[in-house]
C-alpha cells in the first residue's frame, strides 16, 4: 500500500507538469486534472504518508538514540533482549521453511489441478488475512493448552505447546501462511502446464521436472514471498502474544520484549529493540524493491492480486 | 514406426471429446489432424502422447500396446503451440534436456550429448545458437529449437500441436515448407494438429478431417478437396454453396428445373437432398441448356471476378469464377449455369 501511493504521487508529478507548461491550461488533455487539483492530491498523499508512515519510522530511531549510542547498545547487553532476538530468529527459521513447503504444495495443487473444493481451499488460504491474529492465538490456546481439547492428551505425552516454542511457531505459521501461496498461485496459473508437459514428454520424472522446470520458473516470486513471510514472522505480535505467556528468556520474542520494556517505562531500550525490527523491515523493503526492479517480468503475474 | 488407434473414446467429466476414433498412421507418414476448434483433434494428439488418459480404446505403437504406458515410457516427441521452451536454459541445454534427464546407464557421455546438440543445431539451420537463450530468438527460430529438442531423444513418433499457430502468416508459410523438406530428410512418423486447411492440404501426406469428436474423412489432400465424403467436409474444406434440392424418380430438381450433374452415381432414392457446389465447378452462358439463373452480385477478387447467381426456384447464392479481364455480365442478366461437379447428399 505505502509504496503504491508513493509511486502514484511521483509518477503523476513530473510528466504532467511538463505537459501543462507546454500548452495553455485551458487546453488540457481530457485525462489531466486542473493544476490546483493535482497539487491538492499530491499534497494530500505526501502529507498523509509523512504523518502516518515516515514520521513514526524516524521517531523510532530518534527515540532509540535519544540518550546516545551507549544507552542504545546497553539495551542489547540485557540477556533477556538477546534471548528475545535469538527466539525470534529461531521461530522465523522454523516457520518460514514450513510455510515454504506448504505454500508451494498449496499453490501447485491450486494452479495445476482441478478438484472439488478448490474454491474453498483458496478461501481457506486467505483466512489468516481476515481473521484477527489474537483470535488465531486464542484458538490455539483452546485446542492445545493444558485445559484445552487436546491438552490432556498432550500433557500425558509430555508435550507442551502453549507457553512454549511449539505454540509460538504454530501461531506464526498460521499468521504467515498466505504470503508464499498467494505470491505463487497467480504466477503458476499464468504459466500453465506446457513447460511441465514438455519436460515429461522428454522423459523427465515428476521430481526432476519440479526441480529443473517448475522451480526455476517461479524462483523470483518464491523469494519475494519468502521475504514478505519472513518480515511478518519476525514482527508478529497478536497471535504470538496470546500463546507466549511472556516468560522472559524463554517465550519472549522481540515484539513481546518491546512491549514489556515499554510497559516498564524503559523507553530507550524499547525503542532500541524496536529500531532493530524496523531496520529489518527496511532491509526487506529494499530487497523487495530490488527484486521488483530486476525481475519485474517474472514477478508480474504475482502483482495482480 | 506405425501407429494404430482403435476405438478411442475420451470424455471430460460428462462432456464427450472423442467418440470412438479409429486411425492408422503408416511408418514415416506426415499426417494432419484437421478440424474446427472443439473437434477433438488436440485431445486425440494428447491421448497418443499420454498427456491425456483415454476413457476407453487402444493405442498401439508398432504393434506394441502403449495404452497404459506413462508419457515418459512412450518415447514420443511433442512440440507445443507456444514452444514451451525452458526459458532459464540456453538453447543447447534445452535441446539436450531429454538426454540429460535419462538415468545414468542410458545417458550418453557429455561429449556425445554435445555432438548431438551440434548436429541438431545444424539440422534446424541454427548452428552457433547453442549459447543463446529462448528470449533472444524469433518465434520461428524458437519453434525450430522446440522441434530439435523433441527430436534429440530419437522419438518413435513426432507429435506437433498447432506448431505454426503462434507465428505470423509469412513465417508460418516459410516454416511449413521447411518442415515438409525436413520431414522428407528425417522421415519421422509425424502427426500434426491444425485448424488451417491450407496448411494441412499443403503439408501432409494424408489429412484426417475431424468434427465433433469423430473422424469425418481420411485421405490424401487431393481426395479431401476433390471428393469430400460428407457434407461437413464439403462445407469445411474450400468454398462451396449448399443447394436444397429434390430428387424425383432418380433425377435432381432445383425448384421446377432439372439439373444435370456429370459423374454422379445413379440416385436410388427420392425426396429432399443437399447439393454442394464449388465456384470453380460452375460455368455460365447467355443461352442454351442449363440451370437458369439471374446475376445478383459481382466482386473483383484478385486475378478473377466472382459472379453471384440466384437460380430460379432457389434462395442460395451460387458463385462462379471468371477471369477479371473478360467482360463481366451485368446485374440482372439471365444466364444458364452448367454444374460440372458437385456432391450430393440425401436429407
Amino acid at each position: 500500500m505505502s509504496d503504491g501511493s508513493a509511486a502514484f504521487a511521483v509518477s503523476t508529478g513530473e510528466p504532467i507538469a511538463k505537459a501543462v507548461t507546454a500548452r495553455p491550461p485551458a487546453r488540457r488533455l481530457p485525462t489531466e486534472e486542473a493544476p490546483w487539483v493535482r497539487r491538492l492530491l499530491i499534497g494530500l498523499a505526501v502529507g498523509f504518508l509523512g504523518l502516518f508512515l515516515l514520521l513514526p519510522l524516524v521517531t523510532v530511531f530518534m527515540e532509540a538514540f535519544r540518550k546516545g549510542a551507549g544507552a542504545f547498545l546497553a539495551a542489547f547487553a540485557d540477556p533477556a533482549a538477546v534471548d528475545a532476538v535469538l527466539l525470534t530468529l529461531l521461530v522465523a527459521a522454523i516457520a518460514v521453511p514450513a510455510n515454504l513447503v506448504f505454500g508451494v504444495a498449496a499453490a501447485w495443487a491450486i494452479a495445476k489441478f482441478d478438484f472439488r473444493g478448490k474454491a474453498f481451499l483458496v478461501t481457506l488460504i486467505d483466512l489468516p488475512f481476515s481473521v484477527s491474529p489474537v483470535v488465531a492465538g486464542l484458538v490455539y490456546v483452546l485446542l492445545y493448552a493444558s485445559h484445552g481439547l487436546f491438552g490432556g492428551l498432550l500433557q500425558s505425552a509430555g508435550i507442551q505447546i502453549i507457553f512454549a516454542l511449539p505454540g509460538l511457531v504454530m501461531a506464526t505459521i498460521f499468521v504467515t501462511f498466505p504470503f508464499i501461496a498467494r505470491e505463487l498461485i497467480p504466477l503458476m496459473e499464468e504459466l500453465g502446464n506446457a513447460d511441465e508437459e514438455a519436460a515429461l514428454t522428454l522423459g523427465a520424472s515428476g521430481f526432476r521436472m519440479f526441480w529443473t522446470v517448475t522451480l526455476p520458473n517461479v524462483k523470483w516470486a518464491l523469494l519475494y514471498g519468502v521475504l514478505l513471510c519472513n518480515a511478518r514472522a519476525m514482527g508478529e505480535f497478536g497471535a504470538v502474544s496470546v500463546v507466549s505467556g511472556h516468560i522472559r528468556g524463554y517465550t519472549n520474542t522481540m515484539p513481546l520484549h518491546i512491549e514489556i520494556l515499554y510497559n516498564e517505562y524503559q523507553f530507550v531500550a524499547a525503542f532500541a529493540v524496536a529500531s532493530l525490527l524496523a531496520a529489518l523491515a527496511l532491509v526487506t523493503l529494499g530487497i523487495k524493491s530490488w527484486l521488483e526492479h530486476r525481475y519485474a517480468g517474472d514477478l508480474a503475474a504475482g502483482h495482480r492480486h | 514406426m506405425e501407429l494404430d488407434i482403435r476405438n478411442l473414446v475420451k470424455t471430460f467429466g460428462t462432456t464427450p471429446a472423442l467418440h470412438g476414433v479409429d486411425l492408422r498412421v503408416e511408418s514415416g507418414e506426415l499426417l494432419a489432424l484437421l478440424g474446427p476448434s472443439g473437434s477433438g483433434k488436440t485431445t486425440l494428439l494428447r491421448c497418443v502422447a499420454g498427456l491425456e488418459i483415454p476413457s476407453s480404446g487402444q493405442i498401439l505403437f508398432g504393434g506394441d500396446d502403449a495404452s497404459f504406458k506413462s508419457v515418459q515410457e512412450r518415447q514420443i516427441g511433442f512440440v507445443f503451440q507456444h514452444y514451451a521452451l525452458f526459458k532459464h536454459l540456453s538453447i543447447a541445454d534445452n535441446i539436450s534436456y531429454g538426454l540429460r534427464v535419462r538415468p545414468r546407464r542410458r545417458r550418453p557421455t557429455d561429449a556425445a550429448i554435445r555432438a548431438r546438440v551440434e548436429e541438431l543445431l545444424e539440422l534446424i539451420q541454427l548452428p552457433g545458437y547453442g549459447g543463446r537463450y529462448p528470449s533472444q530468438l524469433s518465434g520461428g527460430q524458437r519453434q525450430r529449437v522446440a522441434l530439435a529438442r523433441a527430436l534429440a531423444v530419437e522419438p518413435r513418433v513426432l507429435l506437433l500441436d498447432e506448431p505454426f499457430g503462434a507465428l505470423d502468416a509469412k513465417v508460418r508459410k516459410e516454416l511449413r515448407l521447411w518442415l515438409r523438406a525436413f520431414h522428407d530428410r528425417t522421415g519421422h512418423t509425424t502427426l500434426f494438429v491444425t485448424h488451417d486447411q491450407e496448411e494441412a492440404l499443403d503439408l501432409a501426406d494424408r489429412v484426417v478431417v475431424m468434427n465433433a469428436g469423430k473422424v469425418e474423412q481420411v485421405g490424401s489432400p487431393e481426395e479431401i478437396y476433390d471428393r469430400p465424403a460428407t457434407p461437413f467436409v464439403f462445407d469445411f474444406i474450400g468454398e462451396s454453396v449448399r443447394l436444397d434440392i429434390r430428387i424425383d424418380k432418380g433425377r435432381p430438381f432445383v425448384g421446377q428445373q432439372q439439373v444435370s450433374i456429370p459423374k454422379l452415381p445413379p440416385l436410388l432414392f427420392d425426396g429432399p437432398a443437399r447439393l454442394y457446389v464449388r465456384p470453380e465447378h460452375v460455368a455460365f452462358r447467355r443461352d442454351g441448356e442449363g440451370l437458369w439463373a439471374t446475376v445478383v452480385s459481382l466482386h473483383r477478387s484478385g486475378s478473377s471476378r466472382r459472379v453471384g447467381f440466384r437460380a430460379d426456384g432457389s434462395e442460395a447464392l451460387i458463385e462462379a469464377l471468371t477471369p477479371a479481364d473478360r467482360e463481366p455480365p451485368r446485374i440482372g442478366d439471365r444466364a444458364a449455369l452448367e454444374i460440372r461437379a458437385a456432391g450430393l447428399f440425401a436429407g
